[in-house]
């Protein structure tokens, strides 16, 4: 999951001492924290930003300046940071000091790679000043921006540094929201004068409202208009390819997710981020009615019987090449995804050991995630589309 | 008829018993799980003949008897290593993790999870042609077989047994430390496929690596069988034993060999399972008050396997589709059966 990279580094080994237990616990039903987000506008000078699919921000319109309200809905206390972002020092009454952001901002740090393809397509690559680490980065642009100086790193080995973050001349950083995490690390920053923005991409439901995440830098880069119009095209497009599998499909494929690990099987929990993508494409999930957020573990016997007949096989975790499934455990052979080599994984854009686009622009592309699934599942409804992130295995 | 002559009936009644009840759950073993699969279609498949549903037929033979098998040969295997590891040390809390040998597996398997980060190394090593699981495997054997190298070279050197112990759990200690440093460098994704495998699995070894497995507990096995009477007359104390005309050394050096052996392959194929090596020699000398390794060895085999079947089949946790880690059942359905066992007995020093 090279989402997981940019969690704060000294929390980060705890989290991981946790990560069996999260999902042993992860059996339980979550309770829904879904808040009902409804753009409230008002007249301004600026354009009007509505938030319709994002659960984890909303953006509220007031007669000089926004109000950003995070809501954090992945933490088991959920509570919600109000920030004003402030174009004309009109500040608001009600905002500390450090709550209040100076917009546009000149300068951003991102310490996700699922932030950066939005820099790309506000045409912000300018803005951007500091990553995490190029290590995990898949665009070309940022690379090399990064090694021609232009784009500092923040955590070059996995720590983040302080010190070099306050030196890179950024006016911003966008941090990444992460459960329960202590984030020491930005409240060093925040004392120091640096205000620091959570984005919780990752953390969303749904594509679009991953996508969406790009209407906050919008805000925050002052391009309000440009991020409305790029987030509505991609909508459209999204819309019109779900529209194509309502009118077409009635009944899908079936299909398995991921990959033994010794004993057990972990797949995608009914409400998880992998089976919205499923239930979109409408395919026949095996678990698509449990509650699970995140993922379920199994043993493999269960997942083993479901194999042998399902249709599909998504996602079969790091596995590249039919051989490498095979070498993992030679019963995979006996399912009928394998036969008939419908295997696909993430991997069809990334760089060995490094970056994954998957984790990249595709966050921002959800019409084209939804292509790539339709293709997989209905190749019939999408005869000219070739697969982008998605990759079949040979 | 000799007091003596009445425990051996005893005995044998309770070994038969015994038998019949690893027999027992390893039918049981085979029928539980969480694909519901009729006992009649069970035997049907065992016996080789064609039932209806393929599926049953695959998860049969390929899924739930090769864990079984797996669980009887780890479960025998890890419990004669504890008994040798008790009876050398003369030490109650001797196991077969007890010389650093599961720590070394451990080593081997960091290596390769979590030092191998670098992309060219992983590289490198599948351009070797292994991968996978045998990958696994073939480093935490590697793993063990240093440190049994390790431990060899130092017992051929110092002949006290304590002293022994000793350095054979701080050669554990630096192994652990070097893995603790890899894990602090490595990423999420590895460290997470790292603690997995130290949740141990008895289903992860597939029916040509049960092959070799076979091969190696069954030479071990037969090791320890051959070493019985060495066994029994270090009971009686390392100096009493040379007035025997036994080479203590050598014993030693057999005992020594024949653990790892044992110890190392299973936690190559199953990753470190403990406590079924500590807990089961104090089982079977409870059962049959017996300390003579001529009966306690046999016992002992069939104990662990019994041990561990069962706790395989609460790890699989019956008619659910969830599965425990087995490493954690050995000692959470193990402890409470040995602290009754001992208790009641209060003898313990006796045996040593």
């Amino acid at each position: 999951m090279r989402e997981l990279k940019p969690i704060f580094s000294q929390s980060r080994w705890m989290i991981l001492c946790w990560l069996p237990i999260f999902w042993l616990l992860s059996c339980q039903p979550k309770k829904e924290t879904a808040t009902s987000v409804e753009g409230i506008q008002s007249s301004n000078v600026n354009v009007k930003v509505e938030i319709e699919h994002a659960i984890g921000f909303d953006i509220i319109d007031h007669q000089n300046w926004k109000e950003l309200q995070l809501y954090r809905h992945y933490n088991d206390f959920v509570d919600t940071v109000k920030l004003a972002l402030v174009t004309n020092g009109n500040v608001p009454d009600a905002f500390e000091e450090h709550q209040i952001i100076q917009t546009p901002v000149e300068h951003v740090g991102a310490l996700s790679t699922t932030h950066l393809s939005m820099f790309e397509l506000l045409d912000a690559l300018d803005q951007l000043k500091a990553v995490e680490t190029s290590k995990y980065i898949y665009s070309q642009k940022v690379n090399e921006r990064v090694s021609n100086g232009q784009i500092v790193e923040l955590a070059p080995n996995g720590q983040l540094n302080l010190e070099t973050t306050l030196v890179s001349g950024i006016d911003l950083l966008m941090g990444v929201g992460y459960p329960n995490a202590q984030n020491d690390n930005y409240q060093s920053l925040q004392r120091t004068g640096l205000p620091v923005i959570l984005n919780a991409d990752w953390q969303e439901k749904t594509l679009l409202g991953r996508a969406e995440w790009i209407k906050l830098l919008g805000v925050l880069l002052g391009k309000e208009a440009q991020a409305n119009r790029v987030f509505s095209t991609i909508e459209m497009s999204y819309q019109q390819t779900l529209d194509l599998v309502k009118r077409n499909v009635i009944d899908g494929p079936s299909v398995i997710t991921g990959l033994a690990e010794g004993d057990s099987w972990y797949v995608a929990g009914g409400n998880s981020f992998a089976n919205h993508i499923l239930s979109i494409a409408q395919v026949n999930y095996p678990w698509s009615d449990t509650d699970n957020t995140g993922s379920i573990r199994l043993d493999f016997e269960t997942v083993y019987e479901e194999g042998l007949s399902a249709d599909f096989w998504l996602v079969p975790s790091t596995a590249k090449t039919l051989a490498e499934i095979i070498q993992a455990d030679p019963r995979y052979a006996d399912f009928k995804a394998f036969e008939e080599k419908q295997i696909y994984n993430i991997y069809a854009r990334y760089h060995p050991g490094g970056g994954n686009d998957y984790y990249e622009s595709a966050v921002m592309a959800p019409h084209v995630v939804l292509k790539d699934v339709v293709k997989i599942f209905h190749p019939e409804l999408l005869p000219d589309h070739e697969l982008v992130y998605y990759n079949r295995l040979q | 008829m000799t007091p003596l002559q009445s425990t051996n009936i005893v005995n044998k009644k309770r070994i038969g018993l015994l038998l019949f009840g690893v027999a027992m759950l390893f039918i049981l073993d085979l029928a539980l799980g969480s694909v519901k699969i009729e006992l009649l279609e069970l035997i049907k498949i065992l016996f080789g003949q064609e039932v209806e549903n393929q599926a049953w037929q695959n998860i049969v033979l390929k899924i739930r008897l090769p864990r079984s098998i797996t669980a009887v040969l780890a479960g025998g295997a890890l419990a004669l290593g504890g008994l040798q590891m008790q009876t050398l040390f003369r030490n109650p809390l001797a196991g077969p993790s007890i010389l650093g040998i599961t720590s070394g597996a451990s080593l081997g398997v960091a290596a390769v999870m979590l030092a191998s980060g670098s992309a060219a190394t992983a590289f490198a090593i599948k351009n070797l042609g292994i991968g996978g699981s045998w990958l696994i495997v073939l480093a935490s054997t590697l793993g063990a077989f240093l440190v049994l190298l390790v431990i060899l070279a130092i017992s051929y050197k110092i002949s006290d047994n304590v002293v022994m112990l000793i350095v054979g759990i701080m050669v554990a200690n630096i192994t652990i430390a070097v893995v603790s440093i890899w894990q602090y460098f490595s990423n999420p994704e590895q460290i997470q496929e790292y603690i997995l495998w130290t949740f141990g699995s008895l289903g992860g070894v597939t029916n040509d690596q049960l092959a070799i497995l076979v091969l190696v507990v069954g030479i071990g096995t037969v090791a320890t069988f051959a070493l019985s009477k060495s066994l029994n007359v270090l009971l009686l104390g390392e100096k009493y034993a040379q007035s025997m005309g036994l080479n203590v050394r050598r014993s030693r050096l057999m005992i020594i060999f024949t653990t790892s052996l044992l110890a190392g392959a299973i936690t190559g194929f199953c990753g470190p399972i403990g406590f079924v090596g500590i807990a089961v020699p104090h089982l079977t000398r409870s059962l049959l008050n017996t300390s003579d390794h001529k009966i306690l060895v046999p016992t002992n085999l069939l104990m662990g396997a019994g041990l561990l079947l069962l706790c395989d089949i609460i790890s699989q946790v019956p008619g659910s589709s969830s599965v425990l880690p087995v490493n954690a059942i050995t000692a959470m359905i193990g402890s409470p059966i040995v602290i009754w066992v001992i208790v009641k007995r209060r003898n313990l020093k006796s045996s040593f």
